[in-house]
């Protein structure tokens, strides 16, 4: 069974491709889990699901609501501000009222020790045992992380140790964030140290719930409850990065190795490049201005979705965005007194939402309202859609044509509630040739619960960039250790493990992920448009992820679920439960594999 | 006329266009100055030479990359003369002379024509500052200069051969790194064009004339009216003397005045800006104080006037050095600027920030053997001013500065000290906020930072610095923030410390440590009296 926790719904789907939703309890978001695992038992069956796949908002809520624990930082003597300094530049040029986020620990829980290595991690001042510092009263938890710990662990183990010995629940850097650059690995180790006594309790109560209770990480991957506690840093993107895991897949069988996935919803989208059947990936994102650097799924996040609010601006241009009417009280057309227009206030005027269509806790929509918020806010409908779908329309560029990848060959999987409005207009901006929707697409993260691969990934920064000998040994081990992590949460039969490393022309400071360093040379060239044969590339870091089979099969998850029919010829709309389907004049739907539904521009060359 | 909507799908669009050359520029660049702090800047442009959108990266290239792209409009006859001194497609302008375009030597701008079916319809830049280009010290910037060519490698309006980057790579410390730099221009630049080209048949003209309705908009807010202001450089340059910068702000109806009559000449000193710096700060101050959502576009700025004095500090001549110009000048016209503003009645303005980019260049010719030749430059932040209640929110309260932070002209990324100690011999010995430093006030100026930088091996310093006898000034109240201080601890020993002056350039021997207090931020308000007395 699959899990994933929402801001308003909790989503479940079974093994047997049923779908349901239970309303979220944000007080105690345990509690919507345990009620969708009992609606989700098939009639009859009081026993507990012998998995459960658990997509989970905990660790993001706990950071964007400051319900993280009170955390020490041990550093470095002389660098106990790195946590604050961050990397001296402001999130906004122009507005001088704009703030970094808040520095996660506070100027009096900054304890400093004496110790210093060298750039090559050689010990320059030893640390003398016995004299890690005390954190102050009131803090729950401590986070260590020492000047160049990522090529010598030595010190801050030591640090560690003592202070685990005292009782406290230490995050050091080593363990969480091996990565060089002081101020990311330390945010990361920090947030991290913040999320553990908060998450870990909340995980560790689901444990009952299921026979196996597994996790989605930010990377689109399974792990067990043991390590999700401990690593809660590492779930801050666990549902969206899940739903991009079931694009990828249902892209797959539809013929389509090659996608973007776009996942609109009310008000944020999210956009990501799956390559070959496997999403990109990313060393890191960001979470409310703070860069955490943690593996992850690459995704594109823009602030506008269906509750986006329109207006004109003082110059007369249509804005949309980044205002939201969120859930309440939500567009205009929803009657709970919204008076600002939004995009589906637009979509549903323009007939591309159905009137007279009940919608689940919604009702049936008002029009009325719709176009009396359009009217008085001096915008048009059409107008709006056009500005939100060129929004939409940078972002995927960004994903696609930016980083060099032809359009013509991709598929643009939608999904999210609102998704499926907008896709075949921003198929035909980018020249993608065909449009995905999967069945279950508002519900698709908990499908990709389902269908996500266990999996561990290990870092560890390279000593001397230049200097490649042992590289190869050094993936070997590195393999080895996170195929024996992996095999803490499954039965290693059966799991495959891949390296990488990040490399660089000698005098860069940026990064690629690459399987090997003989292929950086036609990366970079495909990134950035030059290579530069005969300079020195260097490896900063080595990775290895090793991966399991994932608890299911797309094709059994989507089994059962209600496939859309066909041919549908545009302009049509088509309605689900969970999401609206807006077919334009010019394209045509046609019931595709898993029931899913592709549609594709009509005419030769078109429909198939 | 476009439809409300149509126009914002173009605006987006354009500005698509920018910030894709931004990125691109960044992700490829060699030199951690353009990718780790970001000293970079793309735009795209009409076949004029108007901007119409420019990617968000560093304040003090806003006004300056137009002037570098009219100085190549002007210096390439674009289709009327004969065929062969136009820039035909596939050809590229490169423009670092701040007398023709440029702001210091080492910004460099690449510019490059769109042509469309045979007709030139716009043109892309993108401007990146390159460490070092020659002159007498590593980095370009001596802080003892006193005309432009002892600064380095001047490059008039020219189209980038390949003779030319060869002429370019030989008068740099560090070859390699720039060829790799300005092949990441170059491909920032071809990206560009390519994206740029389909949008130049919509009529662009309205982008600029809506800039221009949102300016008008925002000046007319304001009362009209005439406010004058005065503030100062430490001095022109290493030992000399201090030079003082004069605003007076005319409002009338939807138009603004920054007239800089009365600041002094220009003279014997890096300290001096090209016009087009400060036309970079003053639209600087119309985005950050009069409207904050307004685009970056030539249309903004129809509305606003700027008179700098030829031959003053604000708008040197050939042959003056300019170096600190881009970086300390154009912060101090910031402030004078806006401290003029800060009178006008009903306008939320913040306290004076750090006020200077405390500029440190080290370089060193390497060891002859395994190492070539090296130079880093960094800029250091400082303490925000602290700011009053937000004008946009009812029941906002003041905010204090933030400490630590770039302010103003630059917003560049510092280089991590693990990745600078990786990259070059040098090591950080301590990194803090400066405790006390912001200036008191209701909402108390940010703090500065402490930071020793110690070198691993013989190497020369350039420092340029400011506010190190002037104070970042007060508003309503608020207290000056605490004026920076450098010194010098040979071999790192405390007890032979020195002080070292605002601008200087030393020799330093391995070991020996330069130790940099930035300023604090200014406080803004009086502190509130305590109840009950």
């Amino acid at each position: 069974m699959g899990v994933d926790s929402g801001g308003t719904f909790t989503d479940v789907v079974t093994d047997d491709g049923r779908v349901l939703k239970v309303p979220s309890t944000p007080d105690d978001p345990g509690r919507a889990v345990r009620d969708g695992v009992r609606a989700g038992r098939a009639a009859g069956d009081t026993g507990r699901p012998s998995l459960l796949a658990h997509g989970t908002t905990v660790a993001t809520n706990t950071l964007l609501e400051g319900r993280g624990a009170r955390v020490a930082l041990v550093t470095t003597a002389g660098f106990a501000d790195v946590i604050e300094i961050a990397r001296q530049d402001r999130p906004d040029l122009y507005d001088p009222w704009a703030d970094r986020p808040v520095p996660p620990v506070a100027r009096g829980d900054r304890l400093e020790v004496i110790e210093r290595l060298d750039a090559t991690g050689e010990v320059l001042v030893p640390y003398a045992p016995g004299l890690a510092p005390l954190p102050p009263e009131g803090c729950e938890a401590v986070a260590v992380c020492l000047l160049h710990s990522d090529l010598n662990p030595d010190h801050e183990y030591a640090v560690a140790e003592e202070l685990r010995a005292a009782g406290w629940d230490v995050s050091a850097s080593y363990e969480i964030s091996p990565e060089f650059r002081e101020y990311e690995r330390t945010v990361t180790t920090v947030l991290n140290a913040s999320l553990r006594p908060v998450c870990a309790p909340y995980l560790e109560g689901l444990r009952e719930v299921a026979d196996e209770v597994v996790v989605t990480t930010s990377a689109g991957g399974l792990v067990g409850l043991a390590e999700a506690a401990v690593r809660p840093v590492s779930l801050l993107l666990s549902g969206p990065a899940a739903g991009v895991r079931a694009a990828a897949a249902v892209a797959m069988v539809c013929g389509f190795p090659d996608a973007v996935t776009f996942d609109m919803g009310g008000t944020s989208t999210d956009v990501g490049l799956v390559l070959d059947g496997a999403p990109a990936s990313a060393p890191g994102h960001v979470v409310a201005g703070y860069p955490v650097r943690s593996p992850s799924l690459e995704l594109h996040t823009i602030g506008a979705g269906g509750g986006s609010v329109a207006r004109l601006d003082a110059g007369g241009a249509l804005l949309v965005g980044p205002e939201s009417a969120g859930a309440r009280p939500g567009p205009a057309c929803y009657g709970h007194g919204g008076r600002l227009p939004t995009v589906t206030d637009a979509n549903l005027v323009l007939g591309r939402i159905p009137a007279g269509v009940p919608f689940p806790g919604l009702g049936v929509l008002d029009v009325e309202a719709a176009r009396r918020a359009l009217d008085e806010s001096g915008v048009d409908a059409a107008g709006v859609v056009a500005v939100v779908d060129a929004q939409m329309e940078q972002a995927l560029r960004t994903v696609s044509v930016e980083r060099g990848i032809d359009p013509s060959g991709l598929a643009l999987v939608a999904f999210g509630g609102a998704g499926p409005l907008h896709a075949c207009d921003l198929a035909a901006a980018l020249g993608i040739p065909a449009v995905v929707v999967p069945p279950a697409a508002g519900a698709l993260s908990a499908v990709g619960l389902l269908t996500s691969p266990p999996r561990r990934e290990l870092v560890r920064s390279w000593p001397v960039p230049t200097d490649h000998a042992g590289l190869d040994e050094a993936l070997a081990q590195l393999a080895d250790r996170a195929l024996a992590q992996l095999g803490d949460d499954v039965d290693p039969a059966g799991a495959v493990v891949a390296t990488f490393a990040d490399c660089r022309y000698r005098g860069q400071s940026h990064e690629v992920t690459v399987g090997s360093v003989e292929e950086f040379a036609a990366e970079h060239w495909r990134r950035n448009g030059f290579r530069r044969d005969g300079e020195q590339v260097e490896v900063v870091a080595v990775r290895a992820v090793a991966t399991g089979a994932a608890p299911a099969d797309v094709a059994e998850v989507l089994g059962r679920a209600t496939p859309f029919g066909g041919p549908v010829v545009g302009p049509d709309v088509v309605v689900r439960d969970d999401c609206t389907v807006w077919v334009p004049a010019g394209w045509t739907g046609t019931p595709g594999p898993l029931g899913s539904l592709i549609l594709r521009p009509s005419g030769p060359g078109g429909a198939s | 006329m476009l439809s409300p909507a149509d126009l914002q799908v173009l605006i987006a669009r354009l500005t698509g266009v920018a910030d894709l050359m931004g990125a691109v520029l960044q992700r490829s660049a060699f030199s951690p100055n353009i990718k780790e702090r970001a000293d970079c800047s793309a735009a795209v442009f009409d076949a004029s030479g108007q901007v119409l959108a420019q990617a968000a990266h560093i304040p003090v290239h806003l006004g300056s990359m137009p002037a570098s792209v009219a100085a190549v409009v002007r210096a390439f006859d674009t289709g009327a003369g004969p065929a062969d001194s136009a820039l035909g497609p596939g050809e590229h302008a490169i423009v670092n002379d701040p007398f023709r375009g440029g702001t210091h030597l080492n910004d460099v701008t690449v510019v490059t024509p769109v042509w469309v079916d045979g007709v030139l319809r716009g043109w892309v830049a993108n401007r990146a500052h390159h460490a070092d280009l020659g002159g007498a010290a590593p980095g370009s910037l001596p802080a003892d200069a006193t005309d432009i060519a002892q600064e380095g490698l001047r490059i008039p309006p020219s189209r980038l051969t390949l003779d030319l980057r060869e002429l370019i790579l030989a008068n740099s410390r560090t070859p390699w790194e720039r060829s790799g730099d300005l092949d990441a221009q170059v491909g920032a630049n071809v990206v560009g064009a390519e994206r740029l080209a389909p949008f130049l048949a919509q009529p662009t003209d309205e982008v600029l004339d809506h800039g221009e309705r949102l300016a008008r908009a925002a000046i007319a807010r304001l009362p009209d009216g005439e406010w004058s202001a005065e503030d100062r450089m430490d001095s022109i340059g290493p030992g000399g003397p201090p030079a003082r910068l004069c605003c007076t702000v005319r409002v009338e109806g939807e138009g603004v005045e920054f007239d800089l009559t009365g600041t002094d000449p220009q003279g014997l000193g890096n300290v001096n800006a090209v016009e087009a710096v400060t036309v970079s700060s003053v639209a600087y101050v119309v985005h950050s104080v009069l409207g904050r959502d307004l685009p970056t576009n030539a249309g903004v700025l129809r509305p606003v006037r700027v008179v700098a004095p030829p031959g003053t500090i604000v708008a040197a001549s050939y042959p003056a050095a300019v170096g600190a110009g881009n970086v300390e000048v154009s912060q101090r016209v910031v402030d004078v600027a806006t401290l003029a503003l800060a009178q006008v009645p009903g306008l939320a303005v913040p306290a004076a920030s750090q006020g200077t980019m405390n500029n440190v260049l080290v370089g060193g010719s390497g060891d002859g053997a395994s190492r070539s030749g090296w130079v880093y430059y960094e800029t250091v932040g400082g303490g925000q001013g602290g700011r009053p209640p937000h004008p946009g929110r009812a029941d906002a309260a003041p905010q204090p500065g933030m400490g630590g932070v770039h302010t103003h002209m630059t917003n560049t990324r510092n280089t991590p000290v693990e990745a600078l100690e990786r990259a070059y011999p040098v090591r950080v010995l301590r990194y803090r906020l400066r405790r006390g430093s912001g200036g008191a006030g209701w909402a108390p100026g940010g703090e500065g930072i402490e930071r020793d930088l110690q070198v691993l091996e013989d190497a020369t310093v350039s420092l340029i610095t400011e506010r190190r006898v002037s104070r970042p000034w007060g508003l309503a109240g608020g207290e000056p923030g605490a004026p920076g201080e450098n010194w010098l601890l040979p071999v790192g020993d405390e007890a032979r410390a020195e002080r070292l002056p605002d601008k200087c350039t030393i020799q330093l021997h391995a070991g020996d440590v330069v130790r940099m207090f930035t300023p604090g931020g200014g406080g803004w308000g009086a502190l509130p009296m305590p109840k009950n007395i």
